[in-house]
């Protein structure tokens, strides 16, 4: 199963991811689902959430493929660091 | 802004200051702010997010800017214990036009907040070091810590700079040409209260 969300239109920090997956009802566990999250090129997203976002769906929710789509380079760079340090980057793609 | 209010709020107390005349300082953004939430922060951000807007910026500094701002808030909030701090900005047109901004709390310090967890450091000059490394935070247990590496990389990266002070240590970090590590110079200081980062970028 693919899911598709847009990212929050507001600017947050680590609460954010968690309170994205609650709001769309998403389980607790994602085991052997994809997920694609599309974010807005005018809206900002920090550093903090980005990071977050990548330890809550691969780590604690084992989603089994992770695509973010639309990302700035620079946070294209914070994303890829989150999945190397939680050793789960084969499980993560990056779309513009 | 309103200096004399501004200073009574952050518990400063004032005498003898001379009444002036306000005016519109435009879009040089100078702001002393108080925030104790980060919903209180997130509408900081909206406001110097649509100045940059209105300035013509560049995304990229529209970018760092509000990133930096984010993440100093949300360290001040989370690390400093004293559950407030204040946020400044500013344009500033000489010697290059640039974009200052400052975020600074009377809380425990970076030294302190390390206190008792696997960073625990001897001195506040060592403390800041670890604080810009990767991965280093006082929240036991999370994988934390990569705010103020990232922003202290995009901001030197633009060619502006980040000053952390801290206790009796302050390091001031800069662009380094012919490398991707900025150029840290240490300080002593006289010893201050809480955490100060003020940093600039080119605009």
């Amino acid at each position: 199963m693919v899911t598709t969300l847009g990212a929050p239109p507001r600017i947050g920090g680590r609460e954010l991811p968690r309170e994205l997956f609650e709001v769309s009802g998403l389980p607790g566990d994602l085991s052997g689902s994809s997920l694609v999250i599309e974010f807005e090129p005018r809206t900002l997203y920090t550093i903090s959430f980005i990071d977050e976002l990548v330890f809550e769906a691969l780590v604690n929710r084992k989603c089994e493929q992770l695509t973010l789509r639309g990302l700035s380079e620079r946070l294209e760079r914070v994303a890829t660091d989150a999945a190397n340090y939680h050793g789960v980057s084969e499980r993560m793609t990056l779309r513009s | 802004m309103s200096l004399g209010e501004a200073l009574v709020d952050a518990g400063v107390r004032v005498s003898g200051l001379p009444s002036v005349r306000h005016h519109d300082v435009g879009d040089r953004m100078c702001e002393l702010t108080r925030f104790a939430s980060n919903d209180q922060a997130g509408q900081l951000i909206n406001l110097v997010e649509r100045r940059c807007q209105d300035a013509g910026h560049s995304d990229r500094v529209e970018e760092t800017l509000t990133m930096s701002i984010w993440e100093l808030t949300d360290n001040c909030l989370a690390h400093a214990r004293i559950g407030h701090g204040f946020l400044a900005a500013q344009i500033l047109p000489q010697p290059t036009r640039s974009l200052h901004f400052a975020v600074a709390d009377g809380g425990i310090g970076i030294r302190a907040s390390f206190a008792g967890t696997q960073h625990e450091r001897d001195d506040d000059r060592s403390a800041i070091e670890a604080a810009v490394e990767s991965r280093v935070t006082s929240v036991r247990d999370k994988p934390r810590g990569v705010g103020l590496p990232n922003l202290l990389e995009w901001v030197t990266a633009m060619g502006g700079g980040l000053t952390i002070r801290s206790g009796r240590a302050a390091i001031e970090y800069r662009h380094q040409p012919n490398s991707t590590m900025p150029r840290a110079t240490f300080s002593h200081v006289d010893a201050v209260d809480g955490t100060l980062v003020a940093g600039w970028v080119p605009c």
